[in-house]
């Protein structure tokens, strides 16, 4: 395990990475980052019970840097493992750690330089993945401090670090974690995974550089292994269409609209299903004005999921209503009509928007 | 005619990334004395852990993941039944917070995989 030795006592870094200035933060946060564990863990811990929801400080002077650190859980479940690349660490011969730390950096490069948010909690918050987790384990979350990887069941699922789009989809649970902190069960649930598919798929095609019309909108093309009958786990472009397999139970069940809603009291009601009525919704406000997806729509959304008067219990029609906010806040006509079209044809009714 | 020791636990699993619900099923009957023995034994860990009623089992936990599993974003929700002799147990919830039951479930799905 790394261990840096330090004249300040962890107690001080902690503080001073919650509660200091910006430089002492910046400062404090770069010693935690190369520390281990527990403490970083603590510390982005405490962080997440105070201050969040701040209005987050405007990214000047020198460029954060991604304060990044990879470990290897050797197929345990003995989080975080052993650290194997930190901040500024040579690529290794591990094709997990490098797609996972660079992973992190293009999630962190997204959310910096389209939107102006330095890391997690929008304050350089350090990033922690772990990869080689468990055994066989088809999964990837986000625990509340940092990310874990397993490797797939070697059957339907490879490794899970092979998709960015699911690496920038488990870092924006954070970011929901420190803004709208939306429930995770019913429609609050499905529109906090629809925020991590949304920023997680925008995270893809800004590393590739493509435009709205150019990109494939699908989430985990990449995990799934040979013999899979389909193209990816979910689209964005024509949810319920990504798969059909009998090993997954059949037919990809996301639907598109409201008309498809799923009842369920499994998957925390859903939540996995229900999102691509939002997804979808996304991605018909993103071809509608075209170019890259973020450029509009992305700023879009971002304001609705850092608008202060979203509540966590927040309903498809109230996110909705949000989205149009935010809309008419930063741009004009055209795109308030574009945001308002795309949920009305997806069948969600934008609160205090009279339906057609 | 089975005996007592006979067990049948069914895993069923929903949410995860993928979203996708997938289940599995081990008995006891079908495998070697050994991986019998390991089934058992594993199934009678997590009574210990979380109780011998089905209601108690399903409170327990779901307190545990109250406790430590609230922010666990895609994350596993588990249906775990297990059948032995004339007793059923039942367990649901984000198993993965309670060590028993979270073995118990990676078990069956190590068994259905051939492991």
């Amino acid at each position: 395990m790394h261990h840096v030795c330090s004249i300040v006592p962890p107690y001080m870094l902690e503080a001073l990475a919650t509660q200091g200035d910006a430089s002492q933060r910046e400062a404090a946060v770069a010693t935690l980052a190369v520390d281990n564990t527990h403490r970083t863990r603590r510390a982005i811990a405490a962080a997440s019970l105070v201050g969040t929801r701040h209005e987050l400080p405007t990214l000047t002077g020198a460029t954060p840097q991604p304060h990044r650190s990879v470990y290897d859980a050797h197929h345990t479940e003995q989080l975080p493992g052993s650290l194997v690349r930190a901040v500024g660490g040579a690529p290794v011969a591990d094709g997990a750690v490098d797609r996972a730390y660079d992973g992190l950096g293009a999630t962190f490069t997204f959310y910096r330089d389209v939107l102006d948010r330095d890391s997690i909690d929008g304050r350089g918050l350090p990033m922690l993945a772990s990869v080689h987790v468990g055994r066989r384990w088809d999964n990837a979350q986000w625990d509340g401090s940092q990310m874990q990887f397993g490797d797939g069941d070697g059957q339907i699922f490879g490794d899970f670090t092979a998709s960015l789009d699911v690496i920038g989809h488990e870092l924006t649970h954070g970011v929901t974690q420190y803004e709208a902190q939306l429930a995770y069960h019913g429609q609050s649930g499905a529109l906090n995974e629809s925020m991590s598919d949304v920023f997680g798929v925008m995270v893809k095609q800004h590393a590739l550089g493509q435009t709205a019309d150019q990109a494939d909108w699908l989430i985990g093309a990449e995990l799934m292994l040979p013999g899979f009958h389909g193209t990816a786990l979910r689209s964005m472009k024509a949810p319920g269409t990504a798969y059909d397999d009998p090993r997954l139970g059949g037919k990809d069940p996301q639907p598109a609209t409201m008309a498809g809603y799923l009842h369920t009291l499994q998957d925390n009601g859903g939540v996995h299903l229900n999102s691509g009525i939002p997804n979808h919704a996304f991605y018909l406000v993103a071809v509608a004005l075209g170019g890259h997806a973020w450029d509009v729509a992305g700023h879009i959304w971002y304001g609705a999921l850092t608008d202060p008067a979203l509540r966590p219990t927040a309903t498809f029609s109230v996110f909705a209503a949000a989205t149009v906010r935010a809309a008419r806040h930063g741009y004009g006509t055209a795109e308030v009509a574009a945001v308002t079209q795309a949920w009305r044809a997806v069948g969600v009714r934008v609160r205090g928007v009279p339906a057609t | 005619m089975r005996g007592p020791a006979h067990v049948v636990v069914r895993v069923e699993r929903s949410g995860g990334f993928a979203g996708v619900s997938r289940d599995w099923t081990a008995d006891s009957a079908d495998l070697t004395a050994d991986q019998a023995a390991r089934l058992r034994a594993l199934v009678e860990a997590a009574i210990d852990a979380v109780g011998d009623a089905v209601a108690d089992a399903a409170e327990a936990v779901g307190e545990a993941a109250d406790a430590v599993g609230d922010a666990v974003r895609d994350g596993f929700d588990y249906q775990i039944s297990a059948q032995v002799g004339g007793r059923r147990h039942r367990w649901q919830g984000p198993a993965a917070d309670v060590p028993a039951v979270r073995q118990l479930a990676e078990h069956v799905r190590e068994v259905a995989f051939g492991a």
